[in-house]
């Protein structure tokens, strides 16, 4: 195979590895040397020309062909059978709903989740159970880690210099789950979505560290504990109300009562809308509205729906302009807790695409 | 052994090596400002302290269409074609 790429001559690994991090091709861990014969293993695995383009990647705006992906997604440790997932998670993340541009340099803290569904995530082991969003599985560190490794190398937002995120969280190393579909009482995530029972996909959304919470007894119980929990005054979705999302994660405990009770997804999603408003004059208290990055103005007079009634202090906010912007899956193992992702606000939104398993 | 680069080319001229002359005053020429979205009375601002200050002979305000994206090449094009100078607001 034929590479565009520069090519380095290194003594060995070791020097491969120091090599990497002296000139920044690391956001901090070590990688994998990437080898002309392993990169093509990879491309070869996936069917795909190495000199395809799917973008170029903010804000550096390195162009990003299946050879670069090959590459990363070596030096994070992936085997060829995870390639796929690695390039439709890129595909995602180029979504101009996505705005990329605003996910890889905002102040905010989120950061892109890889949520896998479909026959892949059992075929690739990858962990839906027990610690999912921590560590201990090959797949989620590795395909989370070449995601990461791309937007790092390609999109060169290096903190602070240009990527402005404030805190950012341990997402920014890797941050990969699959959805728990067998203790599931719905159907997966990518069904849900529009994609054929069946298919293999990633949904991408760029989001908080897991807010974890207690999930005990009936579905009126678990839910009013997801709704104590959503409803933070502070988080960025509040600034922009457009375009925020929130992703919900249900352990297999709780998802065993919704299904005991007979509540689908849509009865969840209406329930928590309603139940999880804020009022206003404890959004407006946190003085983000009025932030130094508003000149001025005021954010609600320039992003929330006109429907949302300020004049009035008491007045109840959702905390999404819809229920349909409230995702909601279930993952972890047989214990009490569940989770709630904050969304952004300004992009990043849930992006699914089909994986293009090779015959 | 050879091992390959991560890092991707970029289509876009490199313009750290390709900045514009500078200019010796800002006086007598037409300035532009790009509003990010979120800026309008920090802009205003901006505009009538340079009138008042620098005196140019022109301002030419624009407001690009998302505050977390760059401004679309277009709307770059249509500024620098009209002006010496752009202040541009980033955005969050």
């Amino acid at each position: 195979m034929k590479f565009k790429s520069e090519m380095v001559e290194v003594v060995d690994g070791q020097a491969a590895v120091e090599l990497f991090f002296e000139r920044k091709w690391t956001d901090g861990l070590p990688v994998v040397p990437p080898t002309e014969e392993a990169v093509a293993e990879m491309i070869e695995y996936a069917e795909r020309d190495p000199r395809e383009v799917l973008g170029e990647i903010p804000p550096y705006g390195g162009i990003a062909t299946i050879e670069k992906l090959a590459i990363n997604s070596v030096m994070a440790g992936c085997r060829p059978e995870y390639f796929p997932v690695v390039i439709a998670a890129v595909e995602a993340c180029l979504d101009p709903r996505h705005n990329l541009n605003g996910t890889q340099t905002t102040q905010d803290g989120g950061e892109q989740l890889i949520i896998v569904n479909g026959p892949i995530a059992k075929k690739l082991d990858i962990n839906s159970g027990d610690g999912v969003f921590g560590r201990g599985y090959r797949a989620n560190g590795t395909i989370g880690r070449a995601l990461r490794l791309v937007l790092w190398n390609l999109g060169r937002n290096f903190p602070g210099d240009p990527d402005r995120s404030t805190l950012s969280h341990p997402g920014a190393w890797s941050f990969c789950i699959a959805e728990n579909e067998d203790a599931s009482p719905w159907e997966p995530l990518h069904v849900e979505r529009g994609l054929p029972p069946g298919s293999s996909a990633v949904t991408v959304f760029q989001c908080e560290a897991p807010h974890p919470f207690l999930t005990h007894g009936t579905v009126k119980q678990v839910l009013f504990t997801a709704c104590e929990a959503m409803g933070n005054p502070a988080s960025g979705n509040r600034i922009f109300f457009y375009e925020g999302e929130v992703l919900l994660v249900f352990g297999a405990v709780a998802a065993e009562q919704f299904g005991k009770e007979g509540w689908s997804k849509k009865d969840v999603k209406k329930y928590v809308w309603d139940h999880s408003k804020i009022p206003y004059w404890k959004i407006e208290q946190t003085g983000m509205l009025t932030a130094p990055e508003a000149a001025g103005t005021n954010f609600a007079d320039l992003w929330w729906p006109k429907w949302i009634d300020r004049s009035d202090r008491n007045t109840l906010v959702p905390i999404t302009a819809s229920l349909d912007d409230i995702h909601v899956i279930v993952a972890g193992g047989r214990g009490t807790w569940s989770a709630v992702c904050d969304g952004w606000g300004l992009g990043g939104r849930a992006i699914t695409r089909e994986i293009k398993v090779p015959k | 052994m050879k091992v390959l680069s991560p890092v991707g080319e970029k289509k876009r001229i490199d313009v750290e090596r390709e900045l514009a002359p500078r200019l010796a005053t800002l006086s007598g020429k037409v300035i532009g400002l790009i509003d990010d979205g979120a800026g309008k009375a920090y802009f205003q601002r901006i505009e009538e302290l340079l009138k008042e200050k620098v005196k140019p002979a022109q301002v030419i305000r624009k407001v690009k269409p998302h505050l977390s994206q760059p401004s679309p090449t277009a709307l770059l094009d249509e500024v620098v074609k009209a002006c010496k100078a752009v202040i541009v607001g980033v955005g969050i």
